[in-house]
């Protein structure tokens, strides 16, 4: 067991460790990215939310439903992971992706569920639009980045 | 009705649902997913193990003194998220054998360790000692048995016993302390075959030998076994433990070994004067990293051993 930690898990940093001549492997042990990616996640899935909400509430009653909002989110996720695993399983039992752990599709839906979330908000019309577009454009950038390391690049786990 | 109720248990906080809900959810959710899984999680069983944060809070007032309630309260989230943290870690080590760092303090003393013939390693309820004893199995390539206290539930504790197997690989195996008399015999035997016998020595459970002794300045009850034992197969005692400290990362953290053995004094003097040694250990790694000491018994209250 080598005790050093190295690699990322998005295609985008390891494309910029590769194009800056580093050894870049996949790896889930990189908390920075465990932290930040799956925080993002949820604030945008929060903010799609909350902007459902805003239009249709007044004054002290959205501040009651955003409250209510941030469990409510967690709750809704544990219901969509769940209901991710039976197309997981369903994708096993067609043949397709069995060569994925459970955990990579369920990122794939996650990741099409939350650019979902952002594309929402974007065209919600809020202050807060912003943070949809800032989503939309990082994953735009991730999968040019994963094109690239496919095209140019051997991947290594 | 009793069918019902015993199905109903597999969802108390000690129930094995919550075990294999947190299997279902390493394998399912993407890595990336799961600090936010992990937050909100503790603080559901903030709220609903009220036992569990009661008896944190009471051991934080005697841990760390003058400190208000409020403070307390936030301590006993923090503790408990690193519970949960330690928890789904050792689990994913379990499931996927992933990759951990970890850096040690006292290499010395964990190289003796290594190099013993037999010893038996004292650990606290404290960090992941799971994912620890694990991890020193697969360094060194040793043997170890593992003494737990029994889990609550059956059925959480065939889980665990199953997941521990899994974890250390073959290299460790788990007794329980249900029946004391015939584990010291067994312990005792597995000393002399030159195995490594690890053993939580910071709570009474069930009716194992106790002495008192002064802890964080109170009289407190600490497990003699270890130091009868070791002082009847002549093998040293390390203080051992293996604290988290960030993502994936770890501190092994091994002191001095406690040598409980000698002629010129009564067998009762030298377990004692053993045993306030390992309560001073135990103190100055607690006071350190008390947001790790997940014994969820108040330890310092009168009324521990109906909750131990």
């Amino acid at each position: 067991m080598p005790n050093e930690s190295r690699g990322n898990y998005f295609a985008l940093p390891r494309l910029v460790q590769k194009i800056r001549g580093r050894d870049a492997i996949r790896s889930e042990g990189n908390w920075v990215e465990a932290y930040f990616v799956g925080s993002a996640v949820y604030l945008i899935s929060y903010l799609f939310g909350a902007s459902l909400l805003w239009p249709k509430l007044q004054s002290w009653r959205v501040a009651i439903a955003l409250v209510l909002l941030v469990p409510g989110i967690w709750i809704g996720w544990l219901v969509i992971l769940y209901l991710n695993s039976l197309i997981v399983k369903l994708c096993w039992a067609l043949g397709a992706g069995t060569d994925l752990a459970r955990n990579r599709i369920q990122s794939v839906l996650m990741g099409i569920f939350t650019t979902a979330f952002a594309a929402q908000i974007l065209t919600a019309n809020i202050w807060w639009k912003w943070v949809g577009a800032l989503w939309i454009v990082a994953v735009a950038l991730n999968l040019t980045a994963a094109f690239f390391v496919a095209l140019f690049y051997e991947e290594r786990n | 009705m009793g069918k019902i109720a015993n199905w109903m248990r597999r969802f108390a906080v000690h129930g094995v649902f919550w075990r294999q809900y947190l299997d279902w959810a390493l394998a399912n959710v993407p890595f990336y997913f799961l600090p936010v899984l992990i937050w909100f999680w503790t603080g559901f069983f903030f709220f609903f193990a009220a036992p569990a944060r009661h008896a944190i809070l009471s051991n934080l007032e005697v841990i760390l003194p003058g400190s208000s309630r409020l403070t307390n309260y936030f301590r006993a989230w923090v503790t408990m998220y690193n519970f949960a943290w330690t928890i789904a870690e050792g689990s994913h080590f379990k499931q996927n054998k992933s990759h951990f760092l970890y850096e040690i303090e006292g290499a010395k003393a964990l190289d003796e360790l290594a190099a013993a013939k037999s010893a038996i390693v004292l650990t606290a309820h404290m960090g992941n000692y799971d994912l620890g004893a694990a991890l020193f199995a697969e360094k060194f390539r040793r043997e170890i048995r593992m003494v737990r206290a029994p889990e609550p539930h059956r059925e959480t504790a065939r889980h665990l016993a199953e997941s521990l197997k899994k974890t250390g690989a073959g290299g460790v195996r788990v007794d329980y302390t249900t029946d004391a008399a015939s584990l010291s015999f067994d312990l005792l035997h597995a000393l002399r075959e030159n195995e490594i016998v690890s053993i939580q020595g910071d709570r009474v459970v069930g009716d194992v030998a106790h002495s008192t002794t002064q802890f964080f300045g109170r009289d407190v009850p600490l497990p003699t076994g270890p130091f009868i034992l070791s002082r009847i197969a002549e093998v040293s005692i390390f203080p051992l433990f293996i604290v988290r400290l960030g993502y994936r990362r770890y501190k092994i953290i091994v002191r001095e070994p406690i040598v409980s053995q000698g002629d010129t004094t009564s067998r009762d003097e030298a377990v004692a004067v053993a045993l306030q040694q390992w309560s001073v250990v135990l103190e100055d790694v607690i006071k350190r990293h008390w947001d790790q000491w997940y014994g969820f018994v108040p330890t310092f209250s009168k009324d521990r051993k109906k909750h131990a």
